[in-house]
């Protein structure tokens, strides 16, 4: 079943979700002809256990399609993905289906990823009946513990998800996505449809469930606040590249390119009489058919030379963890193919 | 290619008279107690009736309704109540029959076809229309003239015809959910397509396919006797409303109503039943979401 | 500061989900809106924020019911006026801004012709006069290239400009009070920020009064210098912008500012 079997490296811990040369081109046919969209531009990454990379950016910056080409929701027009060295990419639907096994998603909205008419109960036992041999008695106790590692009341099983809460919705499709006890989990906004109550005890949530379960999180958001809460790396996106990339620490507290700066900035702080030191981006995101030819970020970019237009820079490398595509923030740095998983 | 559902509407929801919950409730109540007395005699009637409904001369001919004969007595002096009771096991079976029919071919078929699209959907599409362009009841006179009467050949015909409803229904159903989230998230649960389709899908989009359904009921019921008015449903030996008001249309002439009059009275009910459950059904709000 | 443009009084209301019965959903809402504040009323859904802010404008849903209290403007009680007394201060005395600016905007016309249309309703100007207003406008709420833009369709209008044309259309009655309902919430952050930015600094030029309704007690801190923080349809909280964030007396204030910084308490 698997043709490939990649070979543990030899010290670190093996990588969970590997994601290589991703890409997704969409065909649009724009007055007449066909026009070629490109809403992930070659994105490579790597997640380890117990770890979790934070995928930032603003619409149309293509991380909701990153999560969904990983999990082949939508299929990926080149790249390869691999789930604890097994590919998910070029294997049959039915390969894929067991697959789903090792690799979830929590969806934004938990209100429209719930099948209205199953029971909590049902929700949570369709995943076990499909994953595991376990007979009807091992499910129902396997269901219970799933309901006690999300928090939510054994007396909820019967309830339909009309007739939970914003947040207990959101624990139950946590909860089916630990069903099968996968690897990777893939988090598409998980908050940001809930109240900033609620938002914090998901978090904490996550976290706890992380380290139990040694899961590798790819955390998907706009939200800096949380970003910053949840994750060790982040991913800064703009039109279908990545932009910046580095361990939280270093691009919260260190931002070298103008795009992350500018979004960083921009953030709501709740802070009363902050000084602002905003760095403003002249006009809008272009639309995804307009991407520029050189650096994505050329017309909006305060810093651009007239270099920036006709080349697109290449990730360089600012530390040994900190990589950025502007040779203008970091004329020093060197150019790398991928930035080394710490 | 939009869903071709103009028109579909006003068949759903035959008035949009908006029943309060009392309203509703009674509705159903009725249609549903209606359905099951009728129902009831069919099964009755399948051991027992007051005379044998097939033999004649069990009376006067053309006697008008008695403590012996509470329906009166019919041209040939058989039983009326008998005759419209054992009429209920044709009837209400073929009625029921058909319904279910329609209702199972059309939801898979139409679930299909909106669920993968592509060259079946095509092709399921132009098949519809080319059952579109023909006037329903002629259709079925034309086939039942050609193949034959016979209760197998009224049950093809009528669940036929509504059929292209059915999977127009269905298809438009499945293609408006099938980008809905949860049916996503049941991909990486780890289901197939078709357990996508059929167990999540297809239960979501059944409410309007069972309120058409009954709607289609009432329909069903009245044209099963229409083709028996008609002589071509079935044999006019066995009874069936349709064909009981057939050899009683001339005796209302003359003053003689309840040859046809209960029958006629019995299909009246029958479609009733059914128009009062839909009624109920289209009002209600989605059920596997409400509390 | 000076006296109260706004006065919400003991507002007491609920809903007539079935006749004869009423779900509260308010229960004695009393805060003031002072003239040339910026006020902010903050909670999370079901506060009752919004239907709380809609009532001011007259434009709570029909099933909603007012049982007792007061919303006074300028003095006068808008919730004893008739509904052309009330449409004479709706949309001129007070704007409101909603969340979605592009389901605001009717999609067959232009930007232009429906900023105009209002220029010329509002302030009965020519058709002349209104396109000349309406291109003032645009610049105003820094519409770039406003000449072409006022020719577009509003699907031809992102998000955050949508937003701009529709406080555009919110300023040309030079309101003396101007609701924002939730302006910025679903825009990308970089966008948010340049149209609270813009508000802060109309609201400069201007001196009107604005009231901003909203969940994210960030927007609040940059923008906004008197809260209101609301909880089940009750007040639990009134204060400068400064107190609120930085001391909060409530419970729930306290746990508000708490989740909302989330970063500070890792």
């Amino acid at each position: 079943m698997t043709p490939t079997k990649q070979a543990p490296s030899a010290e670190r811990a093996p990588i969970a979700l590997d994601v290589s040369s991703l890409r997704k081109e969409y065909r649009v046919r724009g007055a007449g002809r066909h026009v070629t969209l490109t809403a992930v531009d070659d994105v490579s990454f790597q997640i380890r256990p117990g770890e979790t990379l934070a995928l930032v950016g603003e619409s149309g910056s293509g991380k909701s399609t990153i999560a969904r080409c990983v999990t082949r929701l939508v299929e990926p027009t080149a790249g390869s993905v691999h789930i604890d060295g097994k590919p998910i990419i070029g294997i049959s639907a039915r390969q894929l289906s067991a697959s789903y096994s090792d690799l979830q998603m929590v969806f934004q909205d938990p209100t429209s990823s719930l099948d209205p008419r199953m029971t909590v109960a049902a929700t949570l036992d369709e995943p076990l009946r499909l994953h595991t041999r376990l007979d009807k008695e091992g499910r129902r106790a396997r269901v219970a513990q799933l309901l006690a590692d999300v928090e939510l009341d054994e007396s909820y099983l019967d309830r339909r998800p009309r007739q939970l809460s914003g947040g207990q919705r959101q624990r139950l499709s946590i909860a089916r996505a630990l069903a099968a006890e996968p690897k990777v989990i893939l988090l598409d906004e998980p908050t940001a449809s809930l109240d900033v109550s609620v938002r914090g005890q998901i978090i904490r949530l996550l976290k706890r469930l992380q380290v139990e379960h040694g899961l590798a999180y790819l955390f998907i958001s706009h939200d800096l606040g949380v970003v910053r809460q949840m994750s060790d790396r982040v991913m800064v996106m703009y039109l279908g590249g990545i932009v910046e990339q580095g361990s939280t620490e270093e691009v919260f507290e260190n931002p070298v390119h103008p795009y992350t700066k500018a979004l960083l900035s921009a953030a709501p702080v709740v802070e009363y009489g902050r000084e602002h030191d905003r760095l403003r981006l002249t006009g809008e995101i272009p639309s995804p058919m307009k991407v520029p030819a050189g650096c994505r970020l050329v017309g909006r970019c305060p810093i651009a030379e007239a270099a920036c237009a006709l080349k697109r820079p290449d990730l360089m490398l600012v530390t040994e963890t900190h990589a950025v595509a502007c040779p203008v923030s970091a004329p020093d740095a060197a150019p790398v193919l991928a930035v080394p998983v710490p | 290619m939009t869903a071709p559902t103009i028109g579909l509407p006003r068949l759903i929801r035959p008035s949009r008279t908006r029943l309060g919950a009392a309203g509703r409730s009674w509705a159903l109540w009725t249609g549903a107690s209606l359905l099951a007395l009728l129902i009831l005699t069919a099964i009755v009637a399948t051991f027992w009736t007051p005379y044998p409904p097939t033999a004649s001369g069990v009376g006067l001919l053309q006697d008008a309704p008695s403590l012996a004969h509470p329906f009166g007595t019919d041209g040939l002096g058989s039983d009326v109540l008998s005759r419209t009771m054992a009429a209920a096991k044709t009837d209400v079976s073929i009625t029921v029959l058909v319904v279910l029919m329609a209702l199972v071919v059309g939801t898979v078929w139409g679930s299909l076809a909106g669920f993968f699209g592509g060259a079946f959907d095509y092709i399921t599409m132009r098949i519809l229309e080319l059952l579109n362009s023909f006037p329903s009841l002629l259709l079925a006179v034309l086939v039942i003239a050609v193949a034959g009467s016979g209760i197998a050949n009224v049950i093809f015909v009528v669940a036929v015809l509504p059929l292209p409803d059915y999977v127009r229904l269905a298809r438009a159903e499945i293609r408006s959910k099938k980008e809905y989230q949860f049916a996503e998230a049941a991909r990486l649960v780890g289901r197939g397509p078709f357990g996508v389709l059929f167990a999540h899908l297809v239960p979501n989009s059944l409410r309007p396919l069972l309120t058409y359904a009954s709607v289609n009921a009432s329909y069903v019921a009245s044209t099963v006797g229409a083709l028996g008015f008609l002589g071509l449903g079935i044999q006019p030996g066995s009874a069936e409303w349709g064909s009981m008001i057939a050899q009683g249309q001339d005796a209302i002439l003359s003053g003689q109503w309840w040859i046809s009059g209960f029958p006629g009275l019995a299909i009246f009910l029958l479609a009733a039943a059914f128009h009062l459950i839909s009624d109920a059904i289209a009002d209600l709000r989605d059920q596997g979401s409400a509390a | 500061m000076s006296a109260a443009l706004l006065e919400v009084d003991g507002f007491t209301g609920g809903f007539e989900n079935q006749p004869g019965r009423i779900d509260p959903v308010l229960h004695g809402v009393s805060f003031s809106v002072p003239a040339g504040s910026s006020t902010a009323i903050v909670g999370e859904s079901g506060s009752g924020k919004s239907i709380t802010a809609l009532s001011i404008m007259g434009l709570a849903p029909g099933r909603f019911r007012r049982t007792a209290g007061s919303i006074r403007y300028a003095g006068q009680d808008l919730t004893a006026m008739t509904e052309p007394e009330l449409r004479s201060i709706r949309g001129r005395e007070i704007s409101i801004v909603f969340q979605d600016a592009r389901s605001s905007l009717n999609p067959v016309f232009t930007v232009g012709t429906q900023i105009a249309d209002v220029c010329r309703t509002n302030r009965g100007v020519t058709r002349r006069e209104a396109r000349k207003l309406t291109l003032e406008m645009l610049d105003l709420v820094r519409v770039p290239e406003s000449r072409r833009r006022m020719d577009q369709y509003p699907h031809e209008f992102s998000g955050g400009m949508a937003q701009r044309a529709m406080l555009a259309m919110a300023l040309i009655s030079q309101p003396k009070l101007l609701i924002l309902d939730e302006p910025t919430t679903g825009l990308d952050v970089t966008i948010q920020a340049d149209v609270l930015d813009l508000i802060v600094d109309i609201k400069a030029e201007t001196g009107m009064t604005t009231c901003l309704i909203t969940h994210d007690l960030g927007v609040v801190a940059e923008t906004c210098d008197r809260v209101v923080v609301m909880r089940g349809g009750e007040v639990k909280e009134i204060g400068s912008c400064e107190q609120i964030i930085n001391a909060p007396t409530d419970p729930y204030t306290q746990q508000l500012v708490a989740d909302s910084r989330m970063v500070e308490n890792r």
